[in-house]
């Protein structure tokens, strides 16, 4: 399945676009109120006779159809990146525990500040990156393997769950929230909460293409990236601090969404290898598409009941953690 | 020339290195050889700019903890022993070599690429450029990684034991690698339990005993000294073949 020529990789991204693109018209289309093309146009352009639909694409489809967009191409990218770091394929924010970790930051923030919507990123971002140095450390003093850091990001993740459910017990008035919370959900969704998770996933992106040639190094090991110049230690802290924004970013709006980070890169490393040129750019459009029509299918198929996004992606992504677990256990 | 000296370092407690003092000529291979433990890969390290090592390490009398990263990097490229397999092309990982030469965009331009297409050529890869690393055979895979130091095109290379689990065939092809390095006037320094290689191609062998160099000098030397004896408790057997001196160990 691997392409090597620069024909057939154009091709692929090609295809990978205008299947982004449909979804995107999808995602649009798709809900309790059905629109038609013409009528996703003439919301979109605002023409008299539209106004309803103006306002379900203006407040309703668009914040959603962008969150979700920005949650996949954040959860892919930072896949790809942490399984770059930690030369460990079966790593990813979900089981490092830094989804937890950014999540149960948001939970403290709900229990204790209800109202103070703008202060759900840095909370997340808060959990997230006290969970990413926390595995940091312990895998450490583990003995820093593949397996003691998956190790300890599933013991980190455990706790910050068993604590998460601590909180909805104890303040059941947010149980609404935690539910849909705990799954990833893109219920919801107003531009308000997408601005600041927004901005940051730009810089971070920014900063990802930044930090690639340094980051593409590391495929080589510590020895050799650091022989040919590569700060190995400067650039995996630059590594962590992006990841950690990347997954408190999408945490803060849409809650704690499963499997993303370690499914799509897989995926994409089968048609372009580990090159992250091409990888990133790749893992960033597939996760776009994943959750995008994760989104979509647990609005369509379920209604009128909704399905929150995470569950579509968990059910898609833990049998591919097995197959992964079972099939690549070498490299663990 | 490089010149090692009072260099010593300890991981926590244990002292790895004890006052290490030796040097290496330009131009020329030298074989660092010593029981398992002794100190020679953390060695190389220190040369390598990765470990912060007590005394002096000077490369044409610039101590080597001065040098940045950029510097070292064109100056010192290292092969470590197991060096981790990228599922990359072949091209991308000799473009690689050419990292510390590229600028904050790292794009190769025109000449770059140049040198990247005639370190392929040099080593028979063209053919292979567009496969994966993953997907090629160890013997290929070793020539990739050579390009790569190649295309790097440092003053000095380290090569930590390139010839482990190597069958003998891979063994020569490596060590001809190393004089192919010594012939276009680079400094070549290998790390190896592999004896007879060594006073077969180095010019000049290093013993490591117990983190202090026991011996420093060229093949017959080393030979006469029976220094290999001693650092390795075994008995050294030497016969001549056509001239040539080759020695064995019970």
């Amino acid at each position: 399945m691997k392409i090597n020529n620069l024909k057939e990789t154009a091709l692929l991204f090609a295809v990978c676009v205008a299947l982004a693109a449909v979804s995107v018209v999808v995602g649009l289309s798709a809900g309790s109120v059905p629109l038609t093309l013409p009528e996703i146009l003439g919301g979109i352009t605002g023409k008299d006779g539209f106004e309803m639909q103006t306002t379900i694409i203006n407040y309703i489809r668009f914040p959603r159809v962008i969150g979700s967009a920005l949650a996949g191409i954040s959860l892919a990218v930072s896949g790809v990146i942490l399984q770059t770091v930690t030369n460990n394929a079966l790593c990813s924010a979900n089981v490092l525990g830094i989804n937890s970790g950014a999540g149960l930051g948001v939970m403290l923030a709900i229990c204790f500040a209800p109202s103070a919507i703008s202060m759900y990123p840095a909370a997340a971002f808060a959990g997230a990156a006290a969970v990413t140095l926390l595995v940091i450390v312990l895998s450490g003093k583990a003995g820093a393997s593949r397996l003691a850091i998956v190790l300890s990001g599933i013991a980190i993740s455990s706790i910050c769950s068993a604590i998460i459910s601590f909180l909805s017990l104890r303040y059941p008035e947010q149980l609404v929230s935690y539910t849909a919370f705990t799954t990833g959900s893109f219920s919801g969704i107003q531009w308000e909460s997408l601005k600041i998770p927004a901005l940051i996933i730009a810089v971070c992106l920014a900063g990802t293409f930044i930090i690639t040639p340094q980051l593409e190094l590391l495929c080589l090991g510590d020895t050799m990236a650091m022989s040919l110049g590569v700060k190995v230690k400067q650039t995996r802290v630059i590594c962590l601090v992006i990841v950690s924004a990347l997954v408190a970013s999408v945490v803060s709006y849409a809650g704690i969404l499963s499997f993303v980070g370690l499914i799509i890169p897989h995926i994409a490393r089968k048609f372009v290898g580990s090159s992250l040129r091409k990888l990133l750019p790749l893992s960033a459009v597939m996760g776009f598409i994943l959750v995008e029509f994760a989104d979509i299918a647990g609005r369509v198929f379920f209604a009128p009941t909704e399905l929150p996004a995470g569950i579509i992606t968990a059910l898609a992504g833990s049998p591919f953690f097995l197959y992964l677990l079972i099939a690549r256990r070498s490299e663990v | 020339m490089i010149e090692f000296s009072h260099v010593s370092y300890a991981y926590g407690r244990r002292q790895v290195l004890k006052d290490i003092n030796f040097s290496v000529r330009p131009h020329t291979i030298t074989a660092l050889l010593g029981r398992n433990g002794c100190g020679k890969s953390t060695l190389v390290s220190c040369l390598a700019g990765q470990l912060n090592y007590l005394g002096n390490i000077t490369l044409n009398g610039r101590e080597v903890k001065s040098l940045t990263e950029a510097e070292r990097s064109r100056t010192i490229s290292v092969l470590p022993q197991c060096p981790s397999i990228p599922d990359i092309s072949v091209r991308e990982l000799i473009g690689f070599g050419r990292y510390p030469y590229l600028g904050w965009q790292k794009k190769p331009d025109e000449e770059n690429r140049r040198i990247v297409e005639r370190a392929i050529a040099d080593t028979g890869l063209t053919a292979l450029a567009d496969e994966s690393v993953k997907n090629l055979s160890g013997g290929e895979r070793q020539r990739a990684f050579f390009a790569m130091i190649l295309a790097n095109d440092s003053r000095i290379t380290v090569l930590d034991e390139p010839t482990a689990y190597m069958d003998i065939d891979h063994q020569k092809q490596l060590m001809d690698f190393t004089v192919e390095l010594k012939r276009r006037k680079k400094t070549v320094i290998i790390v190896t339990h592999d004896i007879p290689a060594a006073l077969k191609y180095a010019d000049s062998l290093a013993v490591i005993d117990n983190g202090c160099i026991a011996f420093q000098g060229d093949r017959d030397t080393c030979i006469k000294s029976r220094i290999l004896e001693k650092t390795f408790g075994r008995n050294q057997i030497v016969f001549e073949r056509n001239g040539r001196k080759y020695v064995f160990f019970e």
